[in-house]
């Protein structure tokens, strides 16, 4: 079963900021470990830095640039 | 940072200044004209500098003073962005308050590094601010930061910046009238001693407000606060 990787939902608590993908630091259908940095995100000059929640073969669902809003799925780890 | 993550360091809080350079968020490296940008730069006496926070380019320098607070954030929707922003920027505000000058926030067309969370005086850019998250197993480490201009920038800076943005081939233009300099508000027989006063106010504040750190070290610039 695949585990999603999501913005934090609770980082900020207005619904309607966006943020955007500035990177993913993991390719699509890599290899990750549980707690690897993989992506960044940035919201009000913000940088949020987003970790695997698991092991196994990443895919990128929102690629980088793409805007995201809290809680947003942008891949899966399987 | 790292050592925040790692659990060996509870927090710290920090007012530095630095040697003249203009520092980037690493996403600005992945313009196509970065590196021409950027040697351009340096031949003109600005190095250049990558940053891990958010934002844009901004410069850095002698006439520039950061307030720098790293902490761990409890976990969940106790304590989020909106709070970090508060938190670092409460007692540069408070300081300036208790100098008389009403500061607001918010963005400033034509700022440099522009945002929401910006101090601004008589709606010109005083200082602009940035975070950077990293989650941790029980919470995340937080690092916050406020660079506040001492003086409003001069023609090079801003023809630096520009320049820059140009070469980058970032249709960005900044106008020096959209910031203001601590100088610039004080009385100029008495500026150099209400600027350290206001410097002093803000560590003091700032070391105070470290609820999150509770091993919190603040450290002063000799140049500023003498």
């Amino acid at each position: 079963m695949a585990t999603e990787v999501k913005v934090p939902q609770d980082l900020w608590q207005d619904d309607g900021m966006e943020a955007v993908i500035t990177n993913w630091l993991a390719s699509d259908g890599a290899t990750v470990r549980k707690g690897a940095l993989i992506a960044e995100i940035m919201v009000e000059k913000s940088q949020f830095e987003v970790t695997a929640p698991a092991d196994g073969v990443l895919t990128i669902t929102k690629q980088a640039n793409d805007i995201v809003r809290k809680g947003d799925v942008i891949g899966t780890i399987a | 940072m790292g050592d925040i993550a790692a659990g060996r360091c509870g927090g710290a809080a920090l007012l530095w200044s630095c040697e003249r350079a203009l520092v980037a968020p690493a996403s600005l490296s992945r313009q196509p004209g970065f590196k021409r940008a950027c040697s351009r730069a340096n031949d003109a006496g600005w190095p250049v500098h990558l940053r891990a926070t958010g934002g844009d380019l901004v410069p850095q320098g002698p006439d520039i003073v950061n307030l720098s607070l790293l902490f761990r954030a409890p976990p969940g929707a106790a304590f989020g962005l909106e709070d970090a922003y508060r938190q670092l920027t409460s007692p540069i505000c408070e300081a300036l308050s208790d100098a008389g000058i009403s500061a607001r926030y918010g963005a400033v067309p034509g700022a440099f590094c522009d945002g929401r969370f910006n101090i601004t005086i008589a709606g010109r850019k005083f200082a602009g601010t940035a975070q950077r998250w990293r989650p941790m197993a029980d919470g995340n480490a937080v690092q916050s930061h406020a660079l506040m201009l001492m003086r409003s920038l001069d023609g090079n800076t801003v023809a630096t910046l520009n320049r820059f943005y140009h070469d980058c081939g970032i249709d960005r233009v900044i106008d020096a009238g959209a910031h203001v300099g601590l100088h610039d508000l004080l009385a100029k027989d008495t500026d150099a001693r209400a600027q350290h006063r206001i410097l002093r106010m803000i560590a003091v504040r700032a070391h105070a407000s470290e609820a999150h750190a509770p091993a919190a070290n603040t450290r002063v610039l000799s140049r500023h606060l003498g």
